[in-house]
């Protein structure tokens, strides 16, 4: 069996347990190649033109993994991976985005991840799936070291951030990025972004380096209500974590994506408050990069010479 | 303590009344208008969808008039809505504005703390006015929407164009004037006669659309540019598929005690969506198809720019409309939303659907005559 997994989304977090537990089942997994200029130009075309940039790629990503020979397509229907938790309702409708935007689509595979009220809802919905290409105990195993799977990926990608060198050394910057894993780690649709950053000598951290317990500290002490996106929590947890820590803080977002146009928000009145340098950088499919590394660039010099005054100060104070 | 609430459609009639029973002064913001709309737009996130910066108008608005308490509804995602009130403290605080929020979240989600509400809000008149406000204001309501549903009927078929919507907007005057339920009553009875005893020319077959989308923009008149009026003016019968009296029936009493399932509106939708998706998102889906099996002539789709729940359906809804060969046009509206353009694309819409029918009817005749 050959099952499709287009390379956007939450492919840039929950990978390799996807990969674990379909190769575990005796299946393949196929992968769209990284995005392109035509990826998101099908995308574009396919869709409906209120939809965020991301789900517009990921279907760009679906029609080229049809022509991949594959026997199903893996698109799961995300409402919650937290308890009293939503993603996007984007997400909650994904499969049926995909069906309606692409003609003889292939079976899709859409487990619904549901654990609002309790995870064992998430490993019924996969156990459920893997039933359909293997014998209860063996989908039920090879769940349980998929997960241990994702778990020791997610530390990995922790500790590489401890291992960065601490020393820090003048006018080497370092920003905290926020945003959703899809648009920091697709290199295309970010504008390249991460790269650029990382060539100018920037230290980055991002949200993925920080550990639920830590994001969940954060989030405990703000007086607001309880936030009921797992993706704006994390990014408000991260903000706090960030600030006094980081020189400056470079949120993401894409145009018209509804949990981000609330949280962004509040992000920016936090940074106006606390006073920490932000710049936030919204993307569409109309986003040209000269213009984004043309502000970036900016916003560095910004900071450098920020550092420089308070390192004068420093010193003569 | 002066209250005041965000405007959605008629119903600040009935939270007037409700307050106004429970012994507050009610201080009702302007209805929605363009300053509104620019006020809010000023200080609300450049792509939040359009109820939220309307909320924040009406607030400035009512505080300039002196309101000293808000009362906001909560949720509980996924839409937007739920974190509305919090993100609307946070720019009324950033404006410098001290203003206390009452946010009533759904009794499933924070009991406690609803409870508290509660306590401060019938600190004047006890138990026995919640009661009485209550039963007022959904009296009221029950009012307010089946006057309008007639309205929808009536409006097509009229023949000194804009009596309707003349006598509408008096008999809600009356409504909100009145504040014993016998009264409500009887100008609801008096006002339904009245209204369908209006010259109208019974002959018109006016085509029949229904309207599906986003709960605000379909209730509020200014959001959705007078909608349902500018239909009937087109000579068109509007179904609303969306009300509150029935909102609250479902969302509110059955869903707090567990009682609410909306299988029935997933066997409808199913094949174009298959979950629930937050806000109206699967009502408008499975509404759309009960109106394509009710052989309505078209469905208008209406939501405000960026919402989430209904641009699933936007997808949905065109093979909707292909699969079941009936039309269906989506109304995006925002701040930058033009009246003309709006009334084009409605014309349009309309003339299409008309000329449709005539064709079919044609068709029909042709084939009778060859048998």
């Amino acid at each position: 069996m050959r099952i499709g997994i287009p390379r956007a989304l939450y492919y840039y977090r929950y990978f390799p347990f996807w990969q674990s537990f379909f190769e575990d089942l005796g299946c393949q997994v196929v992968v769209s190649d990284k995005t392109t200029r035509n990826t998101m130009d099908v995308g574009v075309s396919l869709t409906v033109d209120g939809l965020c940039l991301p789900v517009k790629v990921y279907v760009g990503h679906v029609s080229e993994l049809i022509d991949k020979d594959i026997d199903y397509l893996f698109v799961p229907r995300i409402i919650s991976t937290a308890k009293r938790e939503y993603i996007c309702p984007k997400f909650m409708g994904l499969p049926d985005i995909v069906k309606n935007s692409i003609k003889n689509c292939p079976p899709i595979l859409a487990p619904v991840v549901d654990g609002r009220v309790s995870s064992l809802n998430i490993m019924k919905a996969y156990v459920k799936l893997g039933m359909r290409f293997a014998p209860l105990p063996q989908a039920s195993f090879a769940y349980l070291k998929s997960v241990k799977k994702q778990h020791q990926y997610e530390t990995a990608a922790r500790e590489k951030n401890l291992n960065n060198p601490k020393n820090i050394v003048f006018d080497y910057l370092t920003i905290g990025i926020l945003g959703h894993e899809y648009l920091i780690n697709d290199d295309y649709i970010n504008m390249g972004t991460m790269r650029w950053l990382k060539a100018a000598n920037c230290r980055i951290v991002t949200m993925e380096e920080l550990t639920e317990s830590t994001i969940n500290r954060h989030v405990g002490k703000l007086k607001l209500k309880r936030m009921f996106w797992t993706s704006g929590k994390r990014l408000l947890g991260a903000f706090h974590h960030f600030r006094g820590r980081v020189d400056g803080i470079i949120s993401i977002a894409a145009f018209s994506c509804g949990t981000d146009s609330l949280t962004m928000d509040l992000v920016e009145r936090y940074s106006c408050r606390y006073h920490v340098p932000h710049f936030q950088l919204s993307l569409d499919e109309h986003t040209g990069e000269a213009g984004v590394i043309t502000r970036l660039e900016a916003f560095l010099e910004l900071l450098i010479r920020r550092k420089k005054l308070e390192a004068d100060h420093a010193a003569y104070g | 303590m002066k209250l005041t609430m965000p405007h959605m459609g008629n119903c600040y009639i009935a939270a007037e009344a409700l307050f106004n029973e429970m012994g507050h002064e009610v201080i009702v913001p302007p209805l929605s208008s363009k300053k509104t709309l620019d006020l809010g737009t000023k200080y609300s996130p450049e792509t939040a969808c359009l109820p939220l910066k309307l909320n924040v108008g009406n607030f400035l608005e009512a505080i300039e008039m002196g309101a000293e308490i808000i009362i906001m509804i909560g949720g509980r995602g996924p839409c937007r809505l739920g974190y509305y009130a919090a993100v609307e403290q946070e720019i009324l605080r950033d404006l410098g504005i001290q203003i206390d929020f009452i946010i009533l979240e759904h009794p499933r989600d924070n009991f406690h703390k609803l409870q508290k509400q509660l306590r401060i809000l019938i600190a004047k008149k006890g138990i026995k006015g919640l009661i009485n406000g209550l039963r007022l204001a959904w009296e009221k309501l029950g009012a307010i929407e089946e006057l309008e549903r007639t309205s929808h009927v009536v409006r097509p078929r009229e023949i000194h164009q804009g009596e309707t919507s003349e006598l509408l907007k008096k008999l809600l005057l009356q409504l909100r004037m009145t504040n014993t339920i016998a009264e409500i009553r009887k100008i609801r009875r008096l006002g339904l006669s009245k209204m369908q005893s209006l010259a109208v020319n019974r002959e018109i077959q006016p085509l029949k659309i229904g309207i599906v989308g986003e709960i605000y923009t379909i209730l509020e008149s200014f959001a959705n540019l007078n909608l349902e009026e500018r239909l009937g003016d087109l000579k068109v019968e509007v179904t609303r598929t969306v009300n509150l009296v029935d909102w609250i029936k479902e969302h509110l009493i059955l869903s707090s005690i567990g009682l609410y399932s909306n299988k029935h509106l997933l066997e409808k939708a199913a094949g174009y969506l298959h979950s629930f998706v937050g806000g109206h998102g699967l009502e408008s889906v499975a509404r759309t198809v009960m109106l394509a099996e009710a052989d309505y002539h078209g469905v208008i789709h209406i939501l405000p720019f960026t919402c989430m729940p209904e641009i699933i359906v936007q997808g949905a809804l065109l093979r909707v409309s292909s699969d079941y060969k009936i039309p269906v046009i989506t109304l995006v509206v925002d701040e930058h939303t033009g009246e003309m353009g709006f009334q084009t694309r409605l014309e349009a819409f309309v003339e299409l659907i008309a000329r449709r029918l005539e064709a079919e009817k044609h068709a029909e005749k042709t084939s009778l005559s060859r048998c």
